[in-house]
């Protein structure tokens, strides 16, 4: 009984965060400077026969002579025109994306948003982040149970200074130590791309050169995402050791192993479970930096190309596939904390 | 044949090893439980009367090391078993009620749950038939604590503080201890449940003839409940005797002092008279005698010579003190 209430009341705040969401996220892309047509004039390049009449032909494809809201109109000013009640931008771009149409992309004019989100890019950034977060977690968790447990000893102190400097360590240099030295110096692993199963005659070769190509921001991304998620682990761990029920635990003569993995990592892992959750939002935004050092080509290439490009569209998509996921994981987690917590239910 | 004691604790010293200091935490206290009986050990905060008990289950913090004694239990000694005979030990033969009530229960576990594994862990053998026999002793073990046994699955969360320690209380009964250290275990309670939780002691050490070591800084509530009394001052037994004997016939001017700080409710009103001045600080102690910065019968002998047991006005009342039984002016 309580349980199921605390899913619905959890279920209604995301849905209300979400609504949030999409307004901003609409209203953010309309309050930044410049025009969408001149994105695309300007990056053509062609002399294009008459630049006016173009602009005003794009304008009215895009739908930007319409009112932004009702009773504001596209220059953000009030206006009384009733009409705009219904006919506006909102409107049009809450009907589009309730289809799934994210409109179209200026760089990739004239492929639509959606494709390029929803393709091989977002299947390249979920393998590659999946990967490396689960790895990353596992990892994290072991190394934190095993230098909580010797506190302060050289194992300890060893491995925070490891990770203190991975942590410190800005990610992109990594991946370029990587490629320096395994690409350029040694020669054992590729210096980026990541291939396309289109371009291979079978799937297991594809698999092998997929993953081949992988190695390099895989070891990247772990190396960076451990440092932080150790300390978290490890700082959890022994904060739940001075708690007065492991001390319990103890004195009840259990197994140093049960107390260890029973007693004290359900405690300890509970915060680990917001910090996984908000590493759900990697998944689909992907590591700019890394996938761009490595020319993977996933989400996190495209928002770098589409910053860089100001391709507004994509950027916009992109923006709310991240803060979609990262309502719908944090849901997720509320609801693991739930179940494994039985005092936060009621 | 010779009647052995069921705990007898020996010259115990405890000290804790810090960056610069060495606090003399208990030192040379000795004394005995007696099978079916109740040691209240009653002292101010901080007198060791704590770290007594964590020495006889071996489960001191870091810095602290067992210097020297022996801790008989059942005439074997405590201190010579390796760490994992000793893990197998405790809860077993030896059971401890903390002091924390409230975050004694692991929170995201069931509370039989919890009193279930230490079942199964001492059974030795893990199979199914045992866990739901496990499962029948917490019903029972909830009944006997008067507890409601249909709520063996509830978490610690949902028990008020009495019900916890009732709780408390049968996990420490499950494996059947010989000897139970409750450590100010009512201390957290109001005065009704408080009577309610000491009845329930009282009671399970006469129905299953347990020792139990009392520790409280209440003494109403040792008056209440205990049949031996050990008074603790500055890491050191001054007095042990029987309730009767110290509370009508105290020797040593600390155990007068403190009987006197504590109000009567039947007899006259009169002021209360506080303890004047503070414990020592244990990392520097004061020679001779711990108590006689305080004391107001101390002469030069107490300054230079630490007074050693000496037997009183039987031979199960002993007094540390070289101007026992002189009144206090």
């Amino acid at each position: 009984m309580g349980f199921r209430r605390y899913i619905i009341r959890r279920a209604i705040d995301s849905i209300i965060l979400l609504m949030i969401t999409v307004i901003f996220n609409f209203i953010l892309f309309r309050v930044m400077p410049g025009d969408p047509t001149t994105a695309i004039l300007g990056r053509s390049g062609s002399p294009v026969y008459n630049p006016g009449e173009y602009r005003t032909r794009l304008i009215e494809r895009f739908g930007l002579n319409k009112a932004i809201l009702p009773f504001i109109d596209k220059d953000f000013q009030i206006t009384p025109d009733l009409n705009t009640l219904i006919d506006n931008q909102f409107v049009v771009y809450i009907q589009k994306l309730l289809v799934g149409d994210l409109g179209i992309s200026f760089n990739y004019f004239p492929q639509e948003v959606s494709y390029l989100i929803f393709g091989h890019r977002l299947l390249n950034t979920i393998l590659l982040m999946g990967l490396s977060i689960v790895l990353s977690f596992l990892i994290a968790i072991l190394l934190g149970t095993l230098a909580s447990s010797k506190f302060k000893s050289k194992t300890d102190m060893t491995l925070i200074f490891t990770t203190l400097t991975s942590y410190s360590t800005p990610v992109f240099w990594i991946g370029m130590l990587i490629v320096f030295f395994c690409y350029g110096q040694l020669g054992i692993l590729p210096y980026g791309g990541s291939p396309r199963i289109e371009e291979y005659s079978d799937l297991s070769s594809w698999g092998l050169d997929y993953l081949y190509h992988m190695i390099g921001p895989l070891v990247t991304l772990t190396i960076s995402f451990v440092g932080a998620w150790f300390l978290i682990a490890r700082d959890q761990m022994l904060g739940v050791f001075t708690e007065d029920y492991i001390t319990t635990a103890r004195a009840k003569g259990l197994k140093e192993r049960r107390v260890m993995f029973v007693h004290a990592r359900k405690n300890a892992m509970l915060p680990m479970i917001s910090v996984l959750a908000l590493a759900m939002t990697y998944l689909v935004s992907g590591a700019t930096m890394t996938e761009t050092v490595f020319n993977w080509n996933g989400l996190g290439l495209l928002t770098y190309e589409s910053v860089y490009r100001q391709d507004y569209p994509v950027l916009q998509g992109l923006l709310l596939l991240v803060a979609a996921v990262a309502i719908i994981s944090n849901f997720i987690a509320d609801l693991i904390y739930g179940l494994l917590d039985p005092r936060i239910r009621y | 044949m010779i009647l052995v004691a069921l705990l007898e604790v020996n010259d115990l010293s405890t000290h804790y090893f810090l960056k610069e200091s060495r606090v003399r935490a208990v030192d040379n206290v000795s004394f005995t439980v007696e099978r079916g009986k109740m040691l209240g050990l009653a002292g101010e905060s901080g007198c060791g009367k704590t770290t007594v008990a964590l020495s006889i289950i071996r489960m001191l913090p870091p810095a602290g090391k067992i210097i020297t004694g022996e801790i008989l239990l059942d005439n074997i000694d405590l201190l010579k078993k390796s760490k994992e005979e000793m893990r197998k030990t405790r809860w077993l033969d030896v059971s401890y009620v903390f002091q924390y009530a409230m975050n004694a229960f692991n929170p995201v576990m069931n509370v039989g749950e919890q009193i279930t594994e230490v079942i199964i862990e001492k059974g030795g053998i893990k199979s199914r038939s045992i866990k739901k026999e496990a499962w029948k002793q917490v019903r029972e073990l909830f009944e006997i604590v008067g507890l409601d046994p249909e709520r063996v699955k509830n978490y610690p969360h949902e028990f008020s503080g009495g019900m916890k320690q009732r709780a408390i209380i049968a996990m420490a009964m499950a494996c059947n201890p010989k000897l139970l250290i409750a450590d100010e275990p009512v201390t957290a309670l109001d005065v009704i449940v408080e009577k309610k939780i000491l009845n329930l002691l009282k009671k399970l050490q006469k129905d299953f003839n347990l020792g139990v070591i009392f520790i409280t800084h209440d003494l109403s509530v040792i008056a209440e409940s205990c049949e031996e009394v050990g008074i603790m001052y500055a890491g050191k037994l001054v007095e042990v005797g029987s309730a009767t004997t110290i509370f009508h016939n105290g020797a040593h001017p600390y155990t007068k002092m403190l009987i006197k700080a504590f109000p009567s409710i039947l007899g006259e009103k009169t002021y209360i008279e506080p303890l004047e001045g503070i414990p020592p600080d244990l990392a520097n102690p004061p020679t001779g005698c711990r108590f006689h910065p305080r004391c107001p019968l101390a002469i030069d002998e107490c300054k230079k010579k630490v007074p050693f047991f000496k037997q009183y006005s039987s031979s199960r009342h002993l007094v540390a003190c070289y101007r026992a039984g002189e009144k206090i002016i």
